[in-house]
């Protein structure tokens, strides 16, 4: 459906350029969903109103159906009909109702007659579940309801692709699930979507292929098991390790022990590893009141990451001399770490000393 | 705290004795104020723009006493308020016409006319006509139809030296120069004008000459060639008069209202005035709007840094000086030469507010919608000016609609200074009734509830255009 060959697009600033990516190439096809992150200023969305025609790239090729749309005297406007956009912030219309705002575009554009296009725009709400909102206005609704309106009105036009801009980023825990629930259902419809977000979840939940972007390039594309559970190159497992795992530092001997157990707790229920809440805190407390240092400032770096099972690691910096098994150690604590655990490890790494432990299976 | 007290306490004692102090009210113009006035003048005159408001002021007791042209008391007639001369002939002065410097020419002929109209005794005459109201046998020539215009500035409102009714001017002054011009062989023109405007006005060949009841003095002699004098004027001083009566509330308005609008059908003097006011403001507010807009297009444009920094500078002088000023500077300078009416020059000078007023609301009303709206627009399919018509306009205009009407209201209100450059509008009109029959309070009252009632309106109808287009 999309073709994208040596996509390149730099910024200018007076006289200084700066490249936003280059050298693209990637396909989209019918009924694929694809998810684009990486991290901030990688120019994801950049590269989705490229593929929209808001920002013209320097260089590239995009086909659109088989059109070379950036050839000259391409009706853009026509183009754009075919394709939706959903914003970060909504950009509804606030001076016409949530009904009007769908059939704004239809009526005006298309010379759709009111009542069709009514008739038509109520089938859309009724299917993000909106049905009752019609005469509301945008300031009535909730970020959620926003959203989904937002993706009704793109629906109005009957796009053949819809991309969306960090769809859910504005929402809290409970709206992104709406959101994500109606781009899901439509992705089991067939529809075509490109999803620029930070959020793994929404990836996992929707997407079928993954576009990795990536000190200005496309760094990596693959399926999402692929990519996820297998990157290739260096900077796709950092940035997969970083997305999937918690790090948490400890600087001095007075620290917050709650504050920690609440990020381990936020962690377990945002990846659904409640059942492992228990075993992390206290394989976390037992190693930090009784195996560091007992002189000395600690640094310590916590870094919890998954998969299926969780898996922690602990390093102490400056620390040359076994932490676990070294004499005049606490054997009840150590019993208790080991009693949760499939596998504990204690091995130096230059001047920091490392733990890792893996926790036994919890249904 | 306690330095605000002590400064308040500062100026309460500077000003106080002014307080106690007896008062002398002093018209602006007026002949006391030349250098090498015989007579000190009093201590901290209050000066007035007009007469009416002196005589006005006297009565209700703002003043002691007032000096004046000693040829006021013949305007008086009936409705002197009960006031008492207290001294006469002060500061002797002559009154001649003002010519262009360096138009000897004229100048002699005027002066041999003089001359001769004096030794064969028309001039004593036609000051018993106008001075003495005497009935007089005095034919006055009508216009010759010689080649060419005598152009004369003469008042509308200074009886018994010249003043307009039913469209003629009459008095004094139109007398001598009908006789003049049909002396000279000319066709009269009569022109309208301020004493102020006249040194531009002749040095730009506009008018001819000024017969405007004009002092001669060294300071005016130094920009305009004066004649021989045809009117030798004083200043007399007038303090209330202890009998002053008061006859109540509604029997003051029912004679105000017999006398300010239906004796000698002044209603048509108020009706015309209301008219100018709303002619002004309207093309101000319409042309305004235009111009205003088409400006805030640009500031989209190409050229946008450059029209937004013009519109800033703009801004500036347009907050910066007050419109009064910028109106006496377009009449008195920019179009001193033109034969621009005075009311198209308050035309102007409102619509260049209005411009700048609007513009400035068009732009910083589009400023304030968020960019992402045109972007969703553009992303539905629309093209730019789709999506400014369907998306950002209907939502500015909701923030424009407010801004707009406060400043079209402020625009009729503001219409009132073009009084300053001889325009009658509604409040020069209440200003002409008030000097023929000298009394302040029912014309200014009459004024105050016009004007109120056309804000009223304007505003009623803006409220009813933001309620239509806000649909909720």
């Amino acid at each position: 459906m999309i073709k994208v060959e040596g996509l390149s697009k730099t910024y200018r600033q007076g006289n200084k350029v700066f490249p936003v990516f280059s050298g693209v190439n990637c396909e989209i096809n019918k009924g694929d969903v694809v998810g684009i992150i990486g991290p901030s200023g990688c120019g994801k969305t950049t590269f989705t109103q490229c593929l929209m025609t808001l920002v013209s790239p320097d260089s590239g090729q995009i086909w659109f159906d088989g059109q070379d749309i950036l050839a000259p005297k391409v009706d853009l406007n026509r183009v754009r009909k075919k394709m939706g956009m959903v914003f970060q912030d909504f950009n509804l219309f606030p001076h016409l109702s949530v009904l009007d705002n769908i059939t704004l575009a239809p009526v005006k554009l298309e010379g759709i007659p009111v009542e069709q296009a009514e008739e038509e725009a109520k089938k859309f709400l009724k299917e993000v579940g909106l049905a009752e909102c019609a005469s509301l206005y945008p300031d009535q609704l909730s970020g959620g309801q926003k959203q989904r309106v937002a993706i009704a009105r793109c629906l109005a036009m009957h796009p053949d692709i819809i991309f969306f801009d960090e769809p859910t980023s504005a929402l809290d825990t409970a709206k992104k699930k709406e959101v994500a629930s109606v781009i899901k259902k439509l992705a089991q419809q067939g529809m075509t979507m490109v999803i620029v977000t930070h959020e793994h979840k929404l990836v996992q939940r929707v997407c079928n292929r993954i576009f990795f972007f990536c000190q200005g390039e496309l760094y990596e594309q693959g399926t999402v098991e692929e990519v996820f559970g297998s990157p290739k190159r260096m900077l796709t497992r950092a940035f997969v390790q970083t997305i999937f795992g918690m790090n948490y530092q400890i600087n001095s001997r007075d620290y917050d022990l709650y504050n920690l157990n609440s990020e381990l707790e936020l962690y377990c229920t945002n990846n659904g590893l409640s059942a492992y809440i228990n075993s992390l805190e206290l394989v976390c407390e037992e190693v930090l009141t009784n195996f560091l240092p007992f002189s000395g400032n600690i640094y310590v770096k916590l870094k919890v990451a998954y998969n299926n099972t969780p898996a922690l690691t602990i390093l102490q910096e400056d620390c040359s001399e076994p932490i676990l098994e070294k004499e005049g150690a606490d054997e009840i604590s150590l019993m208790l770490i080991k009693g949760v655990c499939s596998s504990v490890t204690d091995y130096q790494n230059g001047f920091s000393r490392v733990l890792t432990f893996e926790f036994n299976p919890q249904n | 705290m306690q330095k605000l007290l002590s400064i308040a306490i500062f100026f309460l004692a500077a000003w106080a004795p002014g307080l106690y102090a007896q008062t002398t009210g002093v018209q602006t113009g007026s002949v006391v104020f030349s250098v090498g006035a015989e007579k000190e003048l009093p201590q901290n005159p209050l000066v007035f723009n007009g007469t009416t408001e002196m005589l006005r002021a006297l009565e209700i007791g703002k003043v002691d006493r007032i000096m004046v042209d000693s040829s006021i008391i013949l305007g008086l007639g009936d409705h002197l308020p009960a006031v008492n001369v207290a001294e006469t002939g002060l500061f002797p002065y002559d009154v001649a016409a003002a010519l262009k410097k360096g138009n000897t020419v004229l100048c002699e002929e005027f002066d041999s006319f003089l001359a001769e109209i004096k030794s064969n005794g028309i001039h004593q005459l036609l000051l018993d006509r106008w001075f003495h109201e005497k009935d007089v046998e005095l034919e006055i020539p009508e216009a010759a139809q010689g080649d060419g215009e005598f152009k004369v500035a003469v008042s509308r409102a200074n009886y018994p030296f010249s003043y307009l009714d039913n469209g003629r001017f009459f008095g004094f002054e139109p007398d001598l120069a009908r006789m003049f011009a049909h002396r000279i062989g000319r066709k009269i023109v009569f022109r309208e004008y301020e004493v102020a405007a006249v040194s531009a006005a002749l040095k730009a060949g506009v008018i001819d000459a000024a017969l405007l009841d004009i002092p001669v003095t060294w300071e005016r002699s130094e920009e305009v060639l004066f004649t021989d004098s045809y009117y030798h004027d004083s200043i007399i001083i007038l303090e209330r008069s202890t009998e002053a009566s008061d006859d109540g509330l509604i029997s003051e308005i029912k004679r105000g209202f017999q006398n300010d609008v239906l004796e000698q059908g002044r209603y048509k003097l108020i009706l015309g005035g209301l008219f100018n006011t709303l002619l002004m403001s309207f093309l101000a507010i319409l042309l305004g709007t235009i111009f205003g807009g088409l400006m805030a297009w640009r500031c989209y444009g190409r050229n946008r840094k450059h029209w937004r920094a013009f519109l800033e500078a703009f801004g500036k002088l347009m907050h910066g000086v007050p419109l009064l000023v910028i109106l006496l500077l377009m009449y008195y300078v920019v179009f001193a030469g033109s034969s621009l009416s005075a009311l198209m020059v308050a035309v102007m000078t409102f619509t260049i507010y209005m411009t700048y007023a609007c513009c400035d609301i068009f732009v910083s009303s589009i400023d304030s919608i968020p960019e992402g709206q045109m972007k969703a627009a553009i992303s539905l399919g629309f093209n730019e000016i789709q999506g400014f018509r369907y998306v950002v306009f209907p939502q500015a205009l909701q923030r424009i609609l407010p801004a707009y009407e406060s400043e079209s209201i402020s625009i009729v209100k503001e219409s009132s200074i073009a009084g300053f450059i001889a325009v009658t509008d509604l409040t020069k009109a209440i200003d002409v009734i008030q000097s023929n029959t000298f009394d302040a309070f029912f014309p200014l009252i009459s004024g105050a509830l016009i004007y109120f009632v056309i804000c009223m309106l304007i505003s009623r109808h803006f409220r009813w255009v933001l309620k239509k287009i806000s649909r909720r």
